[in-house]
C-alpha cells in the first residue's frame, strides 16, 4: 500500500478553538490558504475538526478530563518524514495560524521540533482502508484527466478511416504523454 | 461528490482491548461498503487535562464516501458491528434508523479539508485507472505500427 494514514490530536484552549472555528468560515475561500495545500499533490485526504466536547453526544456524561482539541486526519503518499518536511517548507504560515496556541506546539518552521510534536500527538491507526491502494494521488488525477481527454477523442475517431485514426491517435498521444 | 463521516464514540468501560482486538480481526470490511474512498478505525484516548483525572477511551471511525451518509452508515455498521459493539449505547446494526441516529449524535464535523480528487466517485476513479493502464499498454504495443495496423487493433483493450 502506498498511502500512510496519520491521526493527530492537539489540545487547544477554548478561545483558540473558537478562533479556529471562526477562521474556517472564511479559510475555504482564501486562495492563500487553500492553493498551496491543494498543490501538495501527495495528499489523498486531509481533514481538520475541532472537538469541543468529549463525547459530542450531549445526552452522555461529559468526559471532563478530556481537553478541547484539534483533530487532524490525513492520508498521503510516501513517508511521514516527507509529509512533515513538505508542510514545514510549503505551508508554514498557514499551519502556524492553525496551531499557534495548540498546547506544546513548537512553531511550524523547524523540522525537528515539528516531527517530535507530531510523534508525541499521533494516535496509531488500527485499521486503514483505501479503495485504490496502488494508485498515488498523482496517478488518480492523471487518470481522470486522461479519461476526459479520451472521452473527447472517441467520437472523433468513431467510424474513421485508418489515416484519420492514425493522425488523431498521434495528436492524442502528444497532448497526453505526461498523463500516460 | 465525496463526503466525510467522522465518528468519535466512547467505548464501554474496560473494553478498549476488546475493541482493539476486534479491529485487528477485521479483514477488509470497507471493500464491501459501496462508495468508500478511504476509511480508518482506531481506539484513541485523549490526553488528560491537568488535575482532572483520567480520560475515557474512544473509537474513531473516519471515512470519505460517495452518496448519502445515511446509506453509507447503515452499510458500514453491518460490516463493523463487532467493533462498534464495544461502544457505549451501541444499538446494534440491525436497525438502520437507530444506527444513523446513534452515529450522528456522536459525529464530528470537519471544518477544513483537502481532497485529492473531490469530484470523482470511487467507481469513476477505478474506471479511469483501468483506462489509463489500457491506453498505456495500447500505446506501447502500437508504437511504430502503420495506420492500417492501428486501425485493425482499435479500440484499445
Amino acid at each position: 500500500m502506498r498511502a500512510t494514514p496519520l491521526t493527530i490530536l492537539s489540545p487547544v484552549p477554548w478561545w483558540w478553538a473558537c478562533w479556529i472555528r471562526f477562521s474556517w468560515l472564511f479559510a475555504r475561500y482564501v486562495p492563500w490558504v487553500t492553493r498551496p495545500l491543494q498543490e501538495l499533490s501527495f495528499i489523498h485526504f486531509a481533514r481538520w475538526s475541532v472537538i469541543g466536547r468529549w463525547p459530542a453526544d450531549r445526552q452522555t456524561r461529559r468526559d471532563r478530563a478530556a481537553p478541547r482539541a484539534l483533530l487532524f486526519l490525513t492520508s498521503f503518499d510516501g513517508s511521514d518524514i516527507q509529509y512533515i518536511e513538505a508542510f514545514v517548507r510549503v505551508v508554514p504560515k498557514q499551519i502556524g495560524f492553525l496551531y499557534l496556541f495548540a498546547k506544546d506546539f513548537p512553531g511550524p518552521r523547524r523540522f525537528g521540533p515539528v516531527k517530535r510534536y507530531i510523534d508525541d500527538h499521533t494516535h496509531p491507526v488500527g485499521h486503514f482502508w483505501l479503495a485504490h491502494p496502488d494508485a498515488s494521488t498523482t496517478m488518480v488525477q492523471q487518470a481522470l484527466e486522461l479519461r476526459e481527454a479520451f472521452t473527447k477523442l472517441e467520437p472523433r475517431v468513431k467510424g474513421a478511416d485508418a489515416q484519420t485514426l492514425g493522425r488523431e491517435w498521434q495528436q492524442f498521444l502528444t497532448s497526453t504523454q505526461e498523463l500516460l | 461528490m465525496t463526503d466525510a463521516f467522522i465518528l468519535m464514540a466512547p467505548l464501554r468501560g474496560g473494553e478498549q482491548d476488546k475493541a482493539r482486538a476486534a479491529i485487528e480481526a477485521l479483514d477488509e470490511p470497507f471493500a464491501r461498503v459501496p462508495g468508500t474512498h478511504i476509511a480508518r478505525l482506531q481506539v484513541l484516548r485523549p490526553p488528560p487535562r491537568r488535575f482532572r483525572g483520567r480520560t475515557r477511551y474512544y473509537l474513531l471511525l473516519a471515512a470519505d464516501h460517495d452518496g448519502s451518509a445515511d446509506a453509507w452508515l447503515a452499510a458500514a455498521a453491518r460490516e463493523i458491528d463487532a467493533v462498534l459493539a464495544h461502544c457505549a449505547f451501541w444499538p446494534g446494526a440491525g436497525d438502520a434508523d437507530e444506527v444513523v441516529r446513534w452515529a450522528k449524535a456522536r459525529q464530528l464535523h470537519s471544518g477544513f479539508w483537502i481532497v485529492g480528487a473531490p469530484d470523482a466517485t470511487v467507481g469513476e476513479v477505478g474506471e479511469a485507472l483501468e483506462l489509463r493502464a489500457r491506453l498505456t499498454r495500447f500505446a506501447a504495443e502500437t508504437a511504430g505500427v502503420s495506420d492500417d495496423e492501428l486501425h485493425a487493433r482499435w479500440p484499445p483493450r
